[in-house]
């Protein structure tokens, strides 16, 4: 698409004016300011169809300046479609800014459905894309209704969600999109990471901007909050189990695998899901 | 087992980009025109307008022609495009009984003031396909179109401007005024807020206004057939064109700029056992250019959220104005072809680990 | 005794409510209904004390504001007056926000207070149980997890614990516990009524709100379900609010009954007294009409 060359004769630095940058930028303040609370805003249409990031986009084109680095990572990986679309267009609108990679060279990373292997940093921020912002969406279909519940701390319902599945499956289902409490107030949708990457939410250096742009919301994590899934006594918080399997490249066990069926037959083999990562230890290990 | 990743996402995208644009050109036939989607797919720029927000038939045609004929990936270009525009000034608000009408009919009276204009419409036709169309040389077209501008001359006697029945029956005290926006107040706007329930009266017409041509009939269609029936009359259709006219920047001085087609409906509805003079209640629909099934579909629905104790799901104001955005549902719709193989995983792990529990025939509570 | 609540001047109003209301209506204009402007009086001017440990039982018609009045108290429905509670019932963790400064006996008018705070009172002192089931429970829940339910409210968080704690109030309400994994909806309507009575006293509340928790049963059912009442109440000792429109209901239940009629109570004393020397007229009738 040759056309896309122009794009910057055209349109301000990081596509979006001034005044949506503002508004969306006091959405993220006040989503700093209440951890964990869905703040409404002017979500805008954006050249994706929504539910591509449409959230997560306005958010990284509102904070991003010319001396940022920024990376874009989709299922974990760099190449997917999806991120390097997105990667495309971000440094197309946004002269001079960086791309990268390598985790620990960005400074923001956008993201959908994972939180990168290696730990982030106080000076980075990760910008989740989120399909369904309202935790309590299961148990409630009402927007009013689930406002009031998180306005007087009503959660028994989604607790109650949580018992039920223990009793009838012996565990509860909710594989990805764990709900978490943060702070010790807000139940909060950590957007559709897998278990695997909740507890990285927790106690974090780094700060967690959520953005859902068709459903108009902002919400954050700002660093060292308290993140907590919500998990009984008895039967606590698990993440995925991977029996032992490792990365057919890097031959790590201890990050998040993807299985890949490669015959017929069933056969299969696991490799990392955060590609940068994977390709990282390859080279310091010399594979 | 070698195995290598799938890499170079870039390069595929721009792969299927250039293999879409192959797809479209690999006939014979002239690449369309903007000008011929305007003039001769005018109801499809109509729509586009309407669903995508924005009111130029040159950028819906160039939309239409962009997206291969696709209404939603059509408006999604308009709605992204109108972002970039800056918005200079906000229209004064016009009646439309100064419109200059091309179409306009009433379905609770057999002769109203100002008569019934049919005017241009398929209403009226026998649904045969015109197979002429596969054989019909230049000439032939020629022909045809000569004979059309012949008719045309009984049509330029319409009247400027026509009574409104509404308004009539209104002043009979035969129909409710439903709650307006005190005149001075701006309206909500749903480009700039989120909504919130229950919605002030302009957000939800707004929301409906650009709602999906489909989602809206689907919904109002719902109502019609008894689920919330509000047992609508049609108490005027209309189409054509109404002045744009702004304020002047300095002296406020009302100025016209220009004139815009749209189609307006207003239904009639049951009165409801009221407290006080029992009333005919009215819905109200208007949308961008001519787009009847919209209007009256929007007309049905915006009486149907009004309705105190919501049953139906067209009643229920959340429900319907969450759900009849084009933009957005087609968009979530398209996300699942997205990659999800990471969340996949995940169901699977859980999956795995119910299965080994009912394996072991264990009471599924008993937590090792 | 002492009173655990005391009801002042509880009025409610469904409508638009205008100058002719009040004079419009009540047992002497023998409606509730505006007729200038067609509002529903529901209850006007209605107030009581409740003791510790008293069972009040409120009879009346349909129409007579009986259930209007539960939901008033039960904070599903707002009114003009005022209903307050004795301070030192207050669960500690609301103390310092409902008090009364001024007043030391009484808390707060509680019918002001927000609603988080009228939801958390509702889950530390009471308990009400409906005459439809599918009103007070979840019917595609379990039965056990209806009653879990609120003790997750209250910040259970260990799964065997909140387990053994719902089938002690199975086994006391004569629900098989080994049901509890059941929902209700398979269950029958007398054995829906007790797990309905099992999900209230998760709490051991101070009051417990009954709204014609017979009606609908078969009268050997009725019994039983009256008579398991009456027991739970001796073993814990809460106080009763029982709403019902047949008189015998009442008279197994409670020490003390107001009539209500239109939205006004007519007639207020002691159950035996009511009954065997009623003097409003309305209540005389009632008596009367009684199988």
């Amino acid at each position: 698409m040759k056309r896309l060359d122009h794009i910057e004769m055209f349109y301000n630095f990081a596509f979006i004016n001034d005044e949506v940058k503002r508004e969306v930028r006091r959405a993220i303040f006040k989503a700093i300011a209440i951890p964990g609370y869905q703040v409404p805003f002017g979500s805008r249409e954006m050249p994706f169809a929504r539910g591509w990031g449409t959230g997560g986009i306005q958010i990284t084109l509102s904070i991003i300046t010319p001396t940022d680095v920024l990376k874009v990572i989709d299922q974990g990986s760099d190449e997917s479609v999806n991120a390097e679309n997105i990667k495309r267009f971000v440094a197309r609108v946004s002269p001079g800014i960086g791309i990268t990679t390598d985790t620990t060279q960005a400074t923001i990373i956008q993201t959908r459905h994972r939180i990168p292997e290696e730990p982030m940093r106080s000076d980075q921020i990760l910008v989740l894309q989120v399909p369904y912002p309202e935790a309590l969406r299961e148990v409630e279909p009402s927007e009013v209704e689930t406002r009031r519940m998180h306005a007087e701390g009503d959660y028994g319902r989604m607790w109650l969600y949580l018992y039920e599945d223990i009793v009838r499956f012996g565990e509860v289902r909710i594989s990805y999109r764990y709900p978490v409490r943060v702070n010790e107030h807000y139940i909060m949708d950590p957007s559709p990471i897998p278990r695997w990457d909740v507890p990285k939410l927790n106690m974090a250096e780094s700060l967690f901007l959520f953005g859902a742009g068709r459903e108009k919301r902002i919400y954050a994590v700002p660093p060292f909050t308290r993140v907590e899934p919500l998990t009984f006594e008895d039967h606590p918080f698990r993440i995925e189990n991977f029996n032992g399997a490792k990365c057919k490249l890097c031959g790590s066990f201890d990050t998040y695998l993807n299985e890949i069926i490669m015959t017929e037959a069933g056969e299969r083999i696991f490799l990392c899901s955060d590609t940068s990562y994977c390709k990282k230890r390859r080279k310091q290990l010399g594979v | 087992m070698g195995y290598v990743a799938v890499s170079g996402g870039l390069e595929a995208i721009e792969q299927s980009n250039i293999l879409f644009n192959i797809e479209r050109y690999k006939g014979k036939s002239r690449p369309l025109e903007v000008s011929q989607v305007k003039e001769q797919l005018y109801l499809l720029v109509d729509r586009v307008m309407g669903e995508g927000g924005l009111y130029s038939p040159e950028l819906a045609s160039i939309a239409i022609i962009q997206s291969g004929g696709d209404t939603f990936e059509a408006s999604l270009l308009l709605r992204a495009h109108r972002v970039t525009l800056s918005r200079l000034t906000t229209s004064l608000p016009i009646t439309t009984e100064r419109m200059r009408v091309i179409r306009r009919i009433s379905s609770a009276f057999q002769e109203i003031p100002g008569g019934q204009i049919l005017g241009p419409t398929t209403d009226y036709t026998i649904r045969l396909l015109q197979m002429e169309l596969l054989i019909s040389p230049e000439e032939e077209w020629t022909k045809y179109r000569a004979l059309l501008e012949d008719a045309n001359i009984r049509l330029k006697n319409i009247p400027r401007s026509f009574p409104k029945i509404v308004k009539i029956l209104k002043e009979e005290g035969l129909i409710e005024e439903p709650e307006n926006q005190a005149s001075g107040e701006p309206p909500f706007d749903i480009t700039k807020h989120s909504l919130t329930f229950p919605a002030p009266r302009s957000a939800i017409l707004q929301s409906l206004a650009r709602g999906e041509t489909g989602g809206l009939l689907l919904l109002a269609y719902s109502s019609m057939r008894g689920y919330g029936n509000i047992h609508p009359t049609l108490g005027e259709l209309r189409v054509g064109y109404v002045p744009l006219i702004i304020a002047h920047p300095h002296n406020g001085n009302p100025y016209t700029v220009g004139e815009i087609k749209v189609t307006e409906a207003e239904v009639i509805s049951r009165y409801e056992t009221a407290e006080g003079l029992p009333r005919f209640s009215m819905g109200y629909g208007a949308c961008f250019g001519q787009n009847e099934i919209k209007a009256i579909s929007m007309a049905i629905l915006e009486r149907c959220v009004r309705t105190k104790n919501p049953k139906a799901p067209a009643e229920d104001q959340e429900f319907v104005l969450s759900h009849i955005d084009g933009i957005e549902s087609m968009g979530f719709c398209n996300h699942w072809k997205l990659p999800h193989y990471v969340d996949f995983q995940s169901d699977l792990d859980r999956l795995r680990k119910a299965q080994n529990k009912w394996r072991a025939s264990k009471k599924p509570y008993e937590e090792a | 005794m002492e009173p655990l609540l005391r009801v002042e001047n509880l009025t409610v109003f469904f409508g638009k409510e205008c100058n002719h209301c009040l004079k419009t209506t009540g047992p002497k204009m023998e409606t509730n209904r505006c007729r200038a402007c067609g509002t529903i009086v529901a209850c006007q001017d209605v107030s009581f004390d409740l003791f510790e440990g008293e069972s009040l039982g409120i009879v009346g018609e349909s129409g007579s504001g009986k259930s209007t009045l539960i939901n008033v108290l039960h904070f599903k429905t707002p009114a003009k007056g005022s209903m307050f509670i004795r301070s030192e019932f207050l669960p500690s963790s609301l103390k310092a926000f409902l008090s009364n400064h001024r007043d030391g006996y009484w808390s707060k008018n509680l019918l002001s207070i927000s609603p988080y705070h009228k939801k958390r009172l509702r889950e530390a002192i009471m308990g009400i149980v409906y005459q439809q089931p599918s009103l007070g429970l979840r019917m595609e829940v379990s039965a056990g997890g209806n009653i879990i339910e609120r003790l997750l409210d209250a910040g259970w968080r260990h799964v065997g614990l909140m387990r053994t704690k719902a089938s002690e109030l199975l086994n006391k309400t004569e629900v098989p516990p080994e049901r509890m994994d059941e929902p209700p909806r398979v269950f029958s309507g007398g054995m829906q009524q007790r797990v309905q009575i099992a999900k209230a006293l998760v709490h051991t509340p101070l009051l417990l709100l009954l709204d014609e928790v017979t009606t609908g049963l078969d009268l050997s059912v009725q019994a039983r379900v009256l008579d398991l009442i009456r027991n739970l109440k001796n073993e814990f000792g809460f106080s009763m609010l029982v709403v019902s429109h047949d008189l015998n209901v009442v008279k197994i239940l409670c020490e003390r009954t107001i009539v209500m009629r239109y939205g006004r109570i007519v007639e207020a004393g002691l159950t035996d007294q009511v009954f065997a020397d009623p003097i409003h007229p309305y209540t005389q009738l009632l008596v009367a009409s009684r199988l």
